[in-house]
């Protein structure tokens, strides 16, 4: 049955490609360890091709191989095994533990499967096992922190939401730079499509949440152009090579089950002052009205509250944390896996529920994953993988501002002597609109904006591939590797009628994206030389790839009728639909040559063809060269240096553009720009209206262009004891294509261009020890170090910085030549001495007109530091997170202090004091400060949103990212159950923020999204979490 | 078996060369099929339009214009903004967006194609739009790029001409639409001609009137009083309300006035930042004007009070910092506004229009041209007929009865009592009533007449050496164009002014 299902799949998949009948040698063993015992999970490769098995628990594997083939043994902690077939049908393999590790298998470029010692070039693993330690919503996170030069960042606490992933830093001007994903040979996507921005946006997460952490084998992080040159301008950014698990040939079916549950609390809440109602700031009366902590002193005074009931005037503590509830999370999955002798399978089931800190916010995500192959003889071979993700949420808050949805401002605001049980209860009238928060009927009660006003989405998605390997004659493998992703997204925001300050209405998006990607690959290997010294290998591959994206957006405004959300049911209705199509087509080749194990030489070319840049410049090529020299070979065996490695590499890669960005259009347009508002609706007054471009397009655009060098040394000493990786990388783009802000006196705000040259240069260093060793007790540290330097070298003529991204007020992200990506914005005015410059008439700080750098966004350096102590069955791990360096800007904080409800606004009372400064004398001297001003007038004009500098932070942080204690039961226990393997874990993440200098927040909050260029801009995001959890692994 | 295999490589082989070739035609697919290489010019006149009244009213220069020019108070609610003279870079760049992309480049596009497809009448409508829109930009910017603006192709960093050159040019402009115009004819804009419907006549009206505005907009400098008695003889002006050219909105929503756009966000807010100005308001009260209770709302502590606040100063203000707050001149004790607010069925309906000219402003101004004797004989009596017509059309626009309308004006001092600076006095102070919602206009006019004469806030006195005569000029054009002239600051006086 089984094995029907596999072969119309298979046939399905492949377009009906032809399947014959066996040619190659079964060949078939047991691998065992050195104390004799079977090894499961051991990886069982024919030698330069990608025909692949794994061992079964019972150790026990089966491959075809020809009889001159040589089977490759890998797994990790053990040294790896090459043993030639030479025509047998048994080959029994005895591992060795392997103390340097050198010989691990990793997955590069186009899904090709190389020692690690062979590469030129550095490459991260991450395993399932790390994978799955504290299990994460988004696997994205799982990476944070455990792999040098990857910076992820998660950037609300929203149930579902996205992270941000740079890999050695931000190289374009045009792109967010996210990194190529793929999964098991198919690029899939990671967007995160966000078409409100700042105002009143939602995390709706990113594409790459979507997938099970429970399905992946490994991870493998190709951080420079050298290891991705073959994927081509995709992974310009980096590449993340996803493989699926899957089951072994000649093996007994086994399940396996794992389930975590979760408790999420808010990882830090602001510091609230408790002294001070609300009221009116320049009198300090009481006022009911009033968001704010500008009142009277707390005193237990009589006062009317917002409900109208007479009530004795007392802090309520808590009533911000008590908004926030305790989240859950389930992640359970289950998987069934075996084979027999041509086939094998692995069908894997996760569901993930979450139900978040805020109420009303889940999020569910369910993945069906199917992994199997068929080995139809000695020469054919095939295999799909498929998975089927279904996501689905509700209740994702808005962040940012301009938007009656944002909560966290609504929520810190509210006054300190308001019972959050006042506002739980009276969300509601009784006419069915809003609740509101003060006498006039003006505030609204934030609970109704929580409970009516909610963002839901669902994500429908399928990706998969099947690949078909066919190996003629010895030497030579074709392999084609047909994949598809596509994926539907609806989402919809309410704004009830009813809700204060709008008219009711809701907002839908239907996002439909489709993919498909080709790739077929010849190989050819030739040993030669004396004792076959040298080996030769050469590839030659094509790949065509599509993708297609459609949106539909729909604002209808203005309900007749409560609670029914279908378009006729608005008074108005704008829809706006966008649709991109794009194509490429590569030819690339590599060839590879080594001499023993010591020499290993690599070089890979490419040529693409894309649909979206001007026919001239349609075609682009690029070359990459990498050496590795194992210089260990040349000494002498030692105890001190186990292995020694020198890689060097250089590539350069080219790169299009976005589709329909060459020709003069004019655009329908739905509606227009308004200040404070957002916008008004086109059609207006029935009339219609067409729009010319505001991008001056360049029909001559040429590819964007990356080079880069990287150089590096791998050190395994002191048996294995010690491991030491340095990397140093050099990478410069150039043309990148970017709309440049060009006078708009010239009828335009941009001109599409190749401009601009920006420089990265780092450092990555990891450090692994094994402090001890023994037979049960072993502790092993990982230390990850990376530093990057960004720097834009040239900018085009015509600019003088390049606007990135637009944060609030005047706070942008710009590149500027000389500087690395930077915030700017509105600051304090001071003297030569540094001094703050105070304006005599009001006691205030001057603000500057201008704005000025305030601090680059990318950190100086970042570093993970793992600990793994493990004693028999029991291990305990934990990882500590750093980052150094960059700014911030936290529109959270400025409202929490201009509202005076941040405990610091009360550190001295209400009492008028003199701000520290200087007051312009006019004669080129000055006197201290003398004019006195209240704290109201302090914070609200100091600490304003105008200035930026009052509100940007150093980001530095030091977090304590998880913990994990895990017991595996001895097996020992299970003898005559069909149970295989049981362990206990307590798992937690996020646990602590040991350090932070951006107040009252998680330094880690953002609300550009993925796809933003931009970063470090915080207003109102949903706070981080902290989780701590269980897991039960299970396999019988 | 043999045959097999062959089939497989066959079958590899072939989808190989499927891919392969025919790479050129495959890739050809980077057409937009959302969007057109080619428009009717009345699509993009329209889009021009709304985009211009949009950054009219509303937040980008309706409140940032009538703060600082001291033609509504906003109570200082607006943490120390707009009335203090710190003009927000979203209202300078969108006003800058507005009328070189959004505005002018459309236009000057629908112009391109109005021409090509022959259309006189669709040419003249779409440059006498421009005109309105350069005209307004130069009042607020002073010298701005024009000659070698939209000429990306050629000039990437266009020069800042003066404005005595821009406003001689936007004569020639309008010159050109007048002559284009063919009443016989229809115009190609019509339907989207949300204005005037394609009315040539009335577009014709509008031309000869724009142009007499330029014309006093040069009269404080140059010799154009020839010129505008020509215009006056000819007299082929707006003739009554009907021909005010004012662009509508409609309680339709998304289609609303964007003041009630504003209001519907802050509901709680958008009253109390548009309180009366004095400057308005006592000239009206003085004269017990019947429009008062139609513009503003009584004091909330005096149902029979009308009083304004003064720009800069602020409705909590307790100079001694008592405790409990002791009230104030604005303000008494309890919070109750002492001072009347902006009435919201005046300047703040969904429907309310964005007027861009009209017949009201067109009366005072003929009452200047005869006070003056530009290009007539100086006659205070004609100059009293237009200027009554003017107050009374102003009068009957905001819902004064036309009988209470009429006895008004007959009731007013007659300007041929009065010498000529005061007439012209009593002229702006007419014009800067009848615009209290038109800011931009109101502001225009002030600067131009010298009526009437503002002081800077005291809180901005010791730095600011004079009111606010111009905005800084848009970041986002003068970080990448070098050409903009150094002016001292925000109070110094444009070309044009007295």
């Amino acid at each position: 049955m089984v094995r029907k299902i596999l072969l119309t799949l298979i046939a399905l998949l492949t377009g009906g490609l032809l399947i014959s009948q066996a040619q190659n040698k079964q060949i078939s063993g047991t691998v065992t360890g050195s104390d004799g015992k079977p090894i499961a999970g051991v990886t069982v490769v024919v030698e330069g091709t990608s025909v692949g098995t794994t061992t079964n628990a019972a150790g026990a594997f089966s491959i075809s191989a020809r009889n001159d083939a040589k089977l490759v043994f890998s797994f990790i902690g053990m040294e790896n095994q090459t043993v030639s077939v030479n025509g047998r049908n048994t080959i029994n393999v005895q591992m060795k533990e392997d103390a340097i590790g050198v010989d691990e298998v990793v997955v590069t470029a186009m899904g090709i499967t190389r020692s690690e010692k062979s590469l030129g070039y550095s490459v991260a693993t991450v395993k399932a096992d790390e994978i799955d330690k504290a299990r994460e919503g988004n696997v994205l996170n799982a990476l944070a922190g455990k792999v040098a030069g990857v910076n992820i960042s998660a950037g609300s606490g929203t149930a579902g939401g996205g992270s941000r992933i740079i890999i050695r830093g931000q190289s374009s001007l045009g792109s967010a730079g996210s990194p190529l994903f793929v999964i098991d040979g198919m690029p899939v996507s990671n967007q995160s499509y966000d078409p409100v921005g700042l105002n009143g946006s939602v995390d709706v997460g990113n594409r790459m949440g979507d997938i099970s952490g429970d399905d992946i084998e490994s991870i493998n992080v190709l951080k420079g152009a050298a290891a991705t040159a073959l994927y081509g301008a995709r992974a310009k950014d980096g590449a993340i090579i996803i493989t699926t698990k899957k089951g072994s040939r000649m093996q007994k079916t086994s399940v396996s089950i794992n389930s975590s549950i979760r408790f999420d609390n808010v990882l830090r809440l602001p510091d609230f002052q408790n002294s001070y109602a609300q009221g009116s700031g320049t009198t300090g009366a009481y006022d009911v009205d009033n968001m704010n902590g500008w009142g009277p002193k707390i005193e237990g005074q009589t006062v009317q509250n917002f409900l109208g009931e007479e009530v004795q005037l007392k802090a309520y503590k808590n009533n911000v944390k008590d908004f926030y509830k305790t989240g859950h999370t389930y992640i359970n999955s289950i998987s069934v896996s075996g084979g027999d002798e041509k086939n094998d399978f692995r069908l894997g089931f996760t569901a993930h529920n979450q139900d978040g800190v805020i109420e009303t916010n889940d999020y569910d995500k369910y993945n069906v994953s199917f992994n199997g192959g068929r080995k139809f003889n000695d020469k054919i071979s095939a295999r799909v993988s498929m998975t089927y993700a279904r996501t689905s949420s509700e209740g994702r808050p808005a962040q940012g501002a301009n938007d009656v949805n944002v909560l966290v401002n609504q929520i810190n605001t509210m006054p300190r002597t308001v019972d959050i049980n006042w506002l739980k209860n009276n969300w509601k009238n009784e006419d069915g609109t809003q609740g509101t928060m003060d006498s006039k009927g003006k505030v609204g009660n934030f609970y109704w904006n929580m409970k009516e006003n909610l963002f839901s989405n669902t994500v429908d998605r399928v990706y998969g591939s099947a690949i078909v390997t066919y190996t003629p004659v010895k030497g030579l493998t074709i392999t084609n590797n047909l994949g598809t992703d596509f994926f539907r997204e609806d989402r919809r925001q309410i704004v009830a009628k009813g809700t204060v300050g709008s008219t009711g209405g809701f907002n839908t998006y239907d996002i439909n994206y489709r993919s498909i990607n080709n790739d077929l690959i010849v190989t050819y290997e030739l040993p030669f030389g004396r004792n076959n010294d040298w080996n030769f290998k050469i590839m030659g591959g094509h790949n065509i790839n599509q993708s297609e994206a459609r949106y539909l957006t729909v604002n209808a405004s203005k309900l007749l009728i409560d609670n029914v959300y279908s378009y006729s049911n608005a008074e108005s209705v704008s829809t706006t639909n966008d649709k991109t199509k794009r194509r490429l087509v590569g030819i690339y080749g590599e060839a590879d040559l080594s001499w023993r194990d010591m020499l290993f030489l690599s070089v890979t070319g490419r040529n693409d063809w894309s649909s979206t840049m001007p026919k001239s410049h349609r075609s682009y090529f690029y070359p990459s060269v990498s050496l590795g020299f194992v210089f260990s070979e040349l000494i002498p065996k030692n105890n001190i240096l186990n292995f020694g490695k020198l890689r060097l590499s250089y590539a350069n890669v080219g790169s299009d553009t976005n589709p329909y960005q060459l020709d003069y259009l004019y655009y329908p347009s739905s509606e227009y720009f308004l200040q404070f508002v957002g916008s008004n609706k086109i059609p207006h007054g029935g009339l219609l209206a067409y729009e010319a471009a505001s991008t001056f397009p360049d029909p001559n655009l040429e590819p964007q262009n990356q080079s880069s060098y990287e150089v590096g040394v791998d050190l395994r000493m002191f048996d294995g004891r010690v491991r030491i990786d340095a990397t140093y990388y050099y990478q410069k783009t150039t043309k990148n294509i970017v709309p440049l802000d060009i006078a708009n006196s010239t009828g335009y705000f941009y001109e599409r261009k190749n401009a601009g040259v920006i420089s990265n240069q780092g450092l990555e260093l990891l450090v692994g020890l094994t402090p001890v060793r023994t037979k049960n007790f072993r502790w092993d540290m990982d230390v990850n170090f990376a530093t990057n330097r960004q720097r834009v070298d040239e900018l085009h003529p015509s600019i003088d910085a390049y606007n990135l991204a637009s944060g609030y007020n005047s706070c942008q992200i710009k590149a500027k030549k000389g500087e690395a990506f930077s915030m700017y914005g509105t600051y304090w005015l001071r003297n030569d001495d540094g001094e703050l410059l105070i304006n005599p008439e009001t006691g205030m700080r001057v603000m500057s007109t201008d704005t000025k750098n305030l601090g680059k966004v990318a950190p100086d350096w970042t570093m993970g530091i793992g600990n793994t102590f493990s004693y028999k069955g029991l291990s305990l791990s934990f990882l500590l997170d750093f980052r150094v360096g960059g700014v911030m800007y936290s529109g959270t904080v400025c409202d929490l202090r201009t509202s005076g409800v941040a405990e610091e606004t009360a550190s001295r009372g209400r009492d008028k004091f003199v701000d520290k400064g200087v007051i312009d004398n006019g004669d080129g001297t000055y006197r201290t400060n003398d004019v006195e001003v209240t704290p109201y007038q302090y914070w609200t004009t100091n600490y304003s949103s105008k200035i930026t500098e009052a509100n940007v932070f150093d980001a530095t942080f030091i977090k304590l990212r998880e913990i994990v204690l895990n017991y595996s039961l001895p097996k020992k226990w299970f003898r005559n159950t069909s149970i295989g393997q049981l362990s206990l874990g307590i798992e937690a993440r996020n646990l602590w923020l040991i350090k932070s200098n951006v107040p009252h927040i998680d330094p880690e909050a953002s609300i550009f999204g993925p796809s933003s260029v931009g970063s470090g801009v915080e207003y109102s995001a949903i706070p981080s979490t902290r989780s701590l959890g269980f897991n039960i692994k299970l396999t019988f | 078996m043999k045959k097999i295999r062959t089939k497989i490589l066959l079958a590899f082989a072939a989808s190989g060369l499927l891919l392969l070739p025919s790479c050129g035609d495959w890739l050809d697919i980077n057409t937009n099929e959302l969007a057109s290489t080619k428009v009717e010019p009345g699509y993009l006149f329209n889009y021009a339009a709304v985009n211009y009244s949009g950054t009219r009213m509303g937040g980008d220069q309706y409140m940032s214009i009538a703060w600082p020019a001291q033609i509504i108070s906003d109570g200082d609610y607006w943490y120390g903004g707009d009335d203090f003279y710190t003009i927000s870079t979203y209202s300078t760049g969108n006003t800058w967006v507005s009328t070189y992309a959004s505005v002018g480049n459309n236009l000057l596009k629908a112009i391109e194609f109005a021409k090509e497809a022959e259309d006189p009448n669709a040419e003249a409508q779409c440059k006498i739009l421009f005109a309105i829109s350069v005209w307004g930009s130069t009042m607020i910017f002073g010298d701005i790029p024009y000659s070698e603006a939209w000429r990306i192709e050629e000039i990437k960093t266009p020069k800042f001409d003066p404005q005595k050159d821009i406003l001689y040019a936007l004569v020639d402009l309008v010159d050109e639409a007048i002559d284009l115009i063919d009443t016989s004819k229809e115009s190609s804009i019509t339907t989207y001609d949300i204005y005037y419907k394609g009315d040539m006549e009335k577009w014709l009206k509008l031309g000869k009137s724009l142009k007499l505005r330029l014309l006093l907009y040069l009269s404080n400098h140059e010799d154009v009083g020839s010129q505008i008695g020509a215009l006056v003889t000819e007299d082929k002006l707006l003739a009554s309300d009907a021909d005010t050219f004012a662009f509508p909105y409609f309680d339709t929503a998304g289609n609303y006035n964007p003041n009630y756009a504003l209001y519907e966000v802050y509901p709680h807010l958008t009253p109390i930042w548009n309180a009366a100005n004095p400057t308005v308001i006592d000239p009206m009260l003085a004269v017990d004007d019947p429009r008062i209770p139609f513009y503003f709302d009584p004091a909330e502590t005096d149902e029979t009070l009308y009083k304004g606040i003064p720009a800069g100063r602020d409705y909590f203000e307790n100079p001694t910092g008592a405790d409990p707050f002791p009230g104030n001149d604005w303000m008494d004790e309890k919070t109750n506004l002492k001072v009347s607010l902006l009435n919201l069925d005046f300047y703040c309906q969904p429907d309310t229009p964005d007027v861009l000219f009209s017949y009201a402003e067109l009366e005072q101004y003929l009452a200047e041209v005869y006070v003056r004797g530009l290009g007539v004989t100086k006659n205070k009596a004609t100059a009293n007929t237009h200027y009554r017509a003017g107050i009374k059309a102003s009068c009957i626009k905001a819902g004064v009865a036309e009988a209470d309308a009429e006895t008004f004006v007959t009731g007013l001092k007659s300007l041929a009592d009065m010498s000529d600076d005061e007439a012209i006095e009593a002229i702006a102070t007419q014009q800067r009533i009848d615009m209290m919602i038109r800011p931009l206009e109101a502001w225009s006019e002030q600067r131009r007449t010298g009526y009437p004469v503002l002081t800077v806030p005291s809180r901005l006195a010791s730095m600011y050496p004079g009111v606010i005569n111009r905005w800084p000029y848009a970041e986002r054009e003068t970080l990448v164009n070098g050409n903009a002239p150094q002016v001292d600051g925000i109070w110094t006086k444009m070309w044009f002014q007295k």
